[in-house]
């Protein structure tokens, strides 16, 4: 009774796609303003393109800009002395169709993994050194191939282009210094704008870290090791506890809370633990996998 | 747990829930067939003993009741006691049902007497993995979890996510993961 799970989830692609038209409504409303600003006058029109055209560039710079710098700043090294790792992201990225991803190691105490792609194209994969004690190899494994993922659905470029209305709007109520009298005209446009880009640059996102987690289950062909490794990530104690029963039984007593707290989902960048691990268990029980082979 | 009792300090200790227990003897075939793991013939329920008199006879009592079910069944039991000052009763047989009924006899025996909340864990052995896997069942709480340790304090998490994935469509699991403690060096 060997079943695999499909390749897409069609609910995830479908909200994916709506939230994506609405980025281009986002768009499109930004170029109706100019447009209404030339049927005004032709002179503010030409004023407000060139300003919008400069908005746009330097929101630009600061995404793809920031990228470069974040792994420069960061003291991130190139790892070459782990064979095993630099063997298993060849296979990997061989498996997924991607170009080999270098491997960066920083020196940090908070396990975590991320992904810079810099301007010509190339991705590395960053590891904190924390990360890689605190996983077992096929964990680490299920974390690469994550990020894998993220690369080759080109991740980074979709969410620089959703994430220009945000930052237009950004740059439009927080920069008064350009020009005073054009940003009392402009930051009351530019509030709507930060805040609906922000929503969906942020809904975007969470979408993009659920295919994530699924690309990364069809990679190693195994959910649990991803599910695993997040509930060892998650900062907020969800890890499944070391400690015995026995030790701590007199806590029960004391226990009145339940520590599944609620957080504001809307606001966060990732899923919250519990939905992405619910995911991959409904992949697990999809696979039909006998334990251990 | 209602508001009164956060407001004022709880004062008892939890009542068991055994009535959950007999849902993993369901739970055993789906185990079997989709994972390849059948039962080791070992459970072990631990609980904390009372030093009062009162304690000690009732549980004489049961002690015996214990050994009659055991007899009829035609179960092993054993008794030990670990470092953390729990009681063990280890029951040996190849059937499951047979643990379960031994775990579910113990729990409402003990409850009937007025000491149900001396309860700790039920624990049933499962082969057929690389590592033995057990699955605790919580009196307290009413839920089973995972457990597959593999050397030295150390468990497969993944393992354990991946049996909680496929059987808590049958299975009453513990949701929240904080609370999947941990039995390393259970006498089974």
């Amino acid at each position: 009774m060997r079943r695999r799970f499909s390749t897409r989830d069609a609910g995830l692609s479908i909200r994916m796609a709506v939230t994506l038209a609405l980025v281009l409504a986002l768009y499109a409303s930004i170029l109706a303003g100019l447009a209404a600003v030339y049927w005004v006058s032709l002179k503010w029109g030409a004023v407000a393109t060139l300003l919008a055209f400069i908005v746009v560039v330097t929101a630009f710079g600061h995404i793809t800009g920031a990228a470069e710098f974040l792994l420069r700043r960061s003291g991130a090294r190139p790892m070459r002395d782990d064979p095993r790792l630099v063997a298993s992201v060849l296979r990997l990225s061989q498996l997924a169709d991607v170009p080999t991803p270098a491997l960066y190691a920083i020196d940090s105490p908070g396990p975590n993994a991320f992904t810079v792609s810099t301007r010509r194209g190339r991705s590395n994969i960053v590891l904190t050194t924390a990360l890689m004690t605190a996983l077992e190899p096929h964990e680490l494994d299920a974390v690469i191939a994550h990020e894998l993922s993220h690369v080759a659905n080109h991740d980074a470029a979709v969410m620089t282009y959703a994430s220009v209305p945000r930052t237009v709007g950004e740059t439009m109520i927080g920069e008064p210094g350009m020009v005073s009298i054009l940003w009392v005209a402009v930051w009351w446009i530019g509030i709507p704008l930060w805040a609906i880009g922000s929503l969906l640059t942020l809904t975007l996102s969470r979408y993009r870290e659920y295919a994530a987690d699924r690309g990364s289950a069809l990679l190693t062909g195994r959910p649990e090791s991803l599910a695993s490794a997040l509930q060892k990530l998650d900062g907020a104690g969800h890890a499944i506890p070391n400690a015995d029963l026995r030790g701590t039984a007199r806590l029960e007593a004391l226990c009145i809370v339940s520590s599944g707290g609620t957080r504001w989902s809307l606001l966060r960048d990732h899923p919250p633990l519990e939905k992405r691990l619910a995911r991959l268990g409904a992949m697990a029980r999809e696979q039909g996998r006998p334990v251990g082979a | 747990l209602g508001l009164r009792d956060v407001l004022f300090g709880r004062r008892k200790l939890a009542e068991p829930k055994e009535d959950q227990l007999f849902a993993l003897t369901t739970a055993a075939v789906t185990m079997q067939t989709e994972l390849g793991l059948k039962t080791a013939g070992a459970a072990a329920i631990a609980f904390k003993p009372q030093s009062s008199g009162e304690f000690r006879s009732a549980f004489d009592d049961i002690d015996k009741l214990v050994d009659a079910v055991a007899q009829s069944s035609g179960s092993e039991i054993e008794r030990k006691s670990d470092e953390f000052g729990f009681d063990w009763i280890v029951v040996r047989d190849d059937d499951l049902e047979d643990l379960v009924g031994a775990a579910h006899t113990l729990a409402s025996e003990l409850t009937a007497q007025g000491f149900g909340s001396q309860l700790l864990a039920a624990l049933f052995k499962f082969d057929g993995g690389e590592h033995p896997v057990y699955w605790i069942y919580g009196f307290k709480r009413g839920a089973f979890w995972p457990f597959v340790p593999v050397g030295d304090q150390k468990r497969d998490n993944a393992l354990e996510l991946e049996l909680k994935a496929k059987l808590e469509k049958e299975l009453p699991v513990e949701q929240d993961l904080t609370r999947w403690l941990a039995l390393f060096d259970a006498p089974v």
